[in-house]
């Protein structure tokens, strides 16, 4: 077993939109924190969805035993957002005062925005609320930083790597790498592991 | 070698609940796989698919579900073991070879896997699939984990043979699509080929035959509800005065909410697992310890009524609440915290609510609803459709992604029932009303159960277009193969190969064209052809699903920009709705990120202002 968790369970929610690699993201954290020894549980609703809906993934981390599937309302400990204002829609129905976000600033805009007919907020007023609704809030620039790194799917693993870096869960990078490790051949791991890396530092 | 075919037991895996029982079914022994994909359930099937070279199981995407269920029949009344897995509507689709085989039974194992999918994340109704099992008798398994479901597939084959009729196993979404630690067992062996024994006074369901299968089916359920009040699948748990019956992931939510209030040790839990027939037995014994009890179960009062029942001849007089009470909703999935918190105030145990967020002056947070991808063949389709026939048609609709087009600017979805309907709905829709019709319908829905309806509005010479949206795949469910998928282009041998073309012109339709949707003006055309037509018309609109193409990792199309010459007529935005085009300070831009290069948009621009991105590669 590894570290102590702060509380028992902790409830993760990883949010974004269908297509993003929603359910990839939480396999691989999920992945790592059943290597650190604690009992690991996801919950997804994947489907429609997928189809660039909002999309949620609930992991349940205990040292104790499995927890149902579902975090229940108001339960979330951490939020991951790999999209900026699905961290709102989660914090609405997931939120409590304790909660920690972490989310991407990079915006997708549903289609209801696209065509004009309602409003995306500005990044700022999301920030904002964001921070209004957590008790620690950081927001990573992870699209863009994957961008240069060669594709946009190294956000989500710079978006672990901040997670791990805000130290809201006990993740480390040993652990992180042996998982990967175990997937993945020898080139594709480094530049998983400098995603991981830069994710780390964004919130440092 | 595949993940799930492992030969270790003991060994601990984090799987899907999906994935557990496909290894469930590889520790059972099958010899036999079908199915018609649909979620919740697709992943079950996938692993199948997958392993299948490996291991020389027979493994078959089916046209449909009840081709699949037939298939599965005769393999387990040739002695061996099949599974046969399904969404809970695809049941509709097998119930008429379901009820009768529950008449002729099975002599290998046979289980239906029936996944439920309550709160309809990806279905056309919520409909409780545990009636099916009350409706043909037949027995009935429910698990509440992805572990338990993996054991309890291997013991559904065992009952299936023990009895001698076709065992049903019924998910939920949240046991299909929850991950977990896994104990894998071990793998029994598996028979390759079977024997049939003609019988035919057995196995030909005329009616003398079926008047003694009948009698033969209620004896058998007799033996079942036996074992169902023995069944260790029927647990409870604690010894208090306060009673819980509660199934599935309901069972979980009851277990964490008893640990968060503290009050385990006032309650018994039972938790049946083995649904049908209903263990009357064991919950006379279970109601004799407690003093009032409530039923957590999503769906319908299913538990709540047969334990009412029971309560009636055990002479139970205590409180029994559920649905019937109005505490529990019969729609939707239930949120943990309202089990909670409703278990708290029925038993009377004094509970705070944790400290909830103050949300009331959050910004409204704009809608997400899914869409069609950026580049979908299906997107070009309806605005070409729109284009020529013009907004006054009615757009019957079928299962599928292009039933996404529903919200505007494509608003090409009018009436939707179930698989295959849009095509029965318009022989109706051109009968009875003045206006056009123009229905969709996807490729492998076709093959399910468009063709019947096809076959249907030829004969009786109905007037209308169905135009096929051809996509090469079953997208919706993650990209099955149908049987008009080119299977040796994606590397599989073994399989033939049937035309949409050739099947509609062989059911005798009088108007056919294939159009490619990438071709905005021919394709306009060519639906103006098609709807000018008087009878049946179809078009056949082909073009690789994108998401599917960049699986394959086929080659990409630059993506495109708008350049200066734009003019802000906006009808890329405003008719197209595609999610790679943006709105930023009143101009339109193009996201390359997801920009797929169809081209779709730039041959709709008046000013010809969108092109390729140049430079790269």
């Amino acid at each position: 077993m590894g570290t102590r968790l702060w509380k028992d369970p902790v409830n993760i929610i990883i949010t974004g939109v269908g297509g993003q690699g929603n359910v990839l993201a939480s396999r691989i954290l999920g992945n790592a924190l059943t290597a650190k020894g604690y009992s690991v549980t996801i919950g997804e609703t994947f489907g429609a969805s997928q189809r660039g809906g909002s999309v949620m993934s609930h992991l349940r981390v205990s040292e104790k035993g499995a927890w149902s599937p579902q975090i229940p309302r108001g339960g979330a400990d951490v939020v991951v957002a790999l999209e900026p204002v699905e961290a709102l829609r989660v914090l609405v129905r997931y939120g409590n005062p304790g909660v920690k976000v972490v989310a991407n600033t990079r915006s997708i805009y549903p289609v209801g925005v696209i065509s004009g007919e309602q409003n995306y907020p500005a990044m700022e007023d999301v920030r904002a609320w964001v921070a209004e609704l957590s008790s620690a809030s950081w927001f990573v620039d992870a699209t863009d930083a994957a961008m240069r790194l060669g594709g946009p799917i190294y956000g989500n693993i710079m978006m672990i790597g901040a997670l791990a870096g805000t130290g809201a869960l006990p993740l480390d990078r040993g652990t992180f790498e042996a998982v990967m490790a175990a997937t993945m051949p020898g080139p594709k791991l480094a530049a998983n592991m400098e995603a991981y890396d830069i994710g780390v530092a964004m919130v440092a | 070698m595949h993940k799930l075919l492992v030969d270790e037991p003991g060994k601990r895996m984090f799987l899907l609940g999906n994935e557990a029982i496909a290894r469930g079914a590889v520790e059972a022994g099958i010899s036999c796989a079908t199915t018609y994909p649909g979620t919740p359930s697709s992943e079950i099937s996938l692993a199948f698919f997958q392993m299948a070279p490996e291991n020389g199981l027979v493994f078959e995407y089916s046209v449909n579900e009840k081709t699949a269920l037939e298939v599965a029949a005769a393999a387990a009344n040739s002695g061996v073991r099949a599974l046969c897995v399904m969404k809970h509507v695809g049941v509709n689709v097998a119930a008429d070879a379901l009820m009768t085989l529950a008449y002729i039974g099975v002599r290998g194992g046979l289980v239906l896997l029936t996944a439920d999918d309550p709160y309809m994340f990806s279905s056309q109704n919520e409909q409780d699939n545990r009636y099916y099992a009350r409706l043909s008798g037949l027995p009935m398994l429910e698990p509440s984990s992805g572990d338990e479901a993996r054991r309890m597939v291997a013991d559904a084959f065992d009952l299936s043979e023990r009895l001698g009729l076709p065992v049903l196993l019924r998910t939920t979404t949240r046991i299909n699509h929850s991950t977990e630690p896994v104990t894998l067992g071990e793998i029994r062996e598996r028979k390759s080929l079977g024997e049939f024994k003609k019988d035919p006074f057995r196995y030909v369901a005329v009616p003398a035959v079926s008047r003694r299968l009948h009698t033969r089916l209620l004896q058998q359920e007799a033996l079942a509800l036996a074992l169902a009040n023995a069944s260790p699948w029927n647990a409870i748990t604690g010894a208090g005065r306060f009673g819980i019956v509660a199934n599935g992931v309901s069972h979980n939510y009851v277990m964490d909410a008893l640990a968060d209030l503290g009050i385990a040790d006032q309650c018994s839990v039972l938790r049946p697992g083995f649904v049908n027939p209903f263990p009357k037995d064991l919950v006379r014994r279970f109601l004799s310890g407690v003093d009032k009890v409530l039923v957590v179960e999503e769906g319908e009062p299913f538990l709540e009524e047969a334990v009412q029942a029971a309560a009636q001849t055990a002479g139970f007089t205590g409180k029994i609440a559920g649905k019937g009470l109005g505490l529990f909703s019969r729609e939707g999935e239930f949120d943990p915290a309202m089990v909670r918190q409703t278990l708290a105030s029925y038993f009377e145990i004094p509970y705070t609510r944790p400290a909830l967020l103050d949300v009331s002056d959050t910004p409204e947070i704009p809608a997400r609803p899914p869409n069609l991808c950026a580049g979908c063949g299906h997107r070009a389709a309806f605005y070409e459709v729109r284009e020529a026939a013009g907004p006054d048609v009615i757009h019957p609709t079928d299962i599928g992604c292009y039933t996404l087009g529903l919200l505007p600017p494509l608003s090409a979805a009018d009436f939707l029932i179930c698989m295959g309907s849009s095509v029965g709905t318009s022989c109706g829709f051109s009968r009875f009303t003045d206006r056009k019709v123009i229905a969709y319908i996807g490729d492998s829905t076709f093959f399910h159960s468009g063709i019947p309806g096809l076959v249907n509005a030829v004969f009786n010479r109905h007037n209308f277009t169905l135009v096929i949206l051809d996509n090469g795949t079953t997208a919706m469910t993650g990209h099955q193969p149908h049987p008009g998928v080119d299977m040796e282009a994606l590397g599989k041998t073994g399989y033939g190969r049937v035309s949409i073309e050739a099947v509609v012109r062989g059911v005798g339709v009088g108007h056919v064209t294939v159009i490619n949707p990438y071709k905005v003006k021919k394709s306009i055309e060519a639906v103006r052809e098609a709807i000018q037509y008087k009878g049946v018309s179809v078009i056949i609109a082909r073009q690789p699903c994108v998401l599917f193409a960049r699986a394959l990792k086929a080659p990409k199309r630059k993506p495109f920009r708008v350049t200066d010459k734009c003019n802000n007529h906006r009808l890329c935005v405003d008719r197209l709705g595609c999610p790679a085009m943006v709105v930023e300070a009143g101009k339109v831009r193009i996201n390359a990120l997801q920009c797929t290069g169809c081209a779709v948009c730039a041959q709709i621009c008046p000013e010809h202002a969108i092109l390729p991105v140049e430079g790269e590669e």
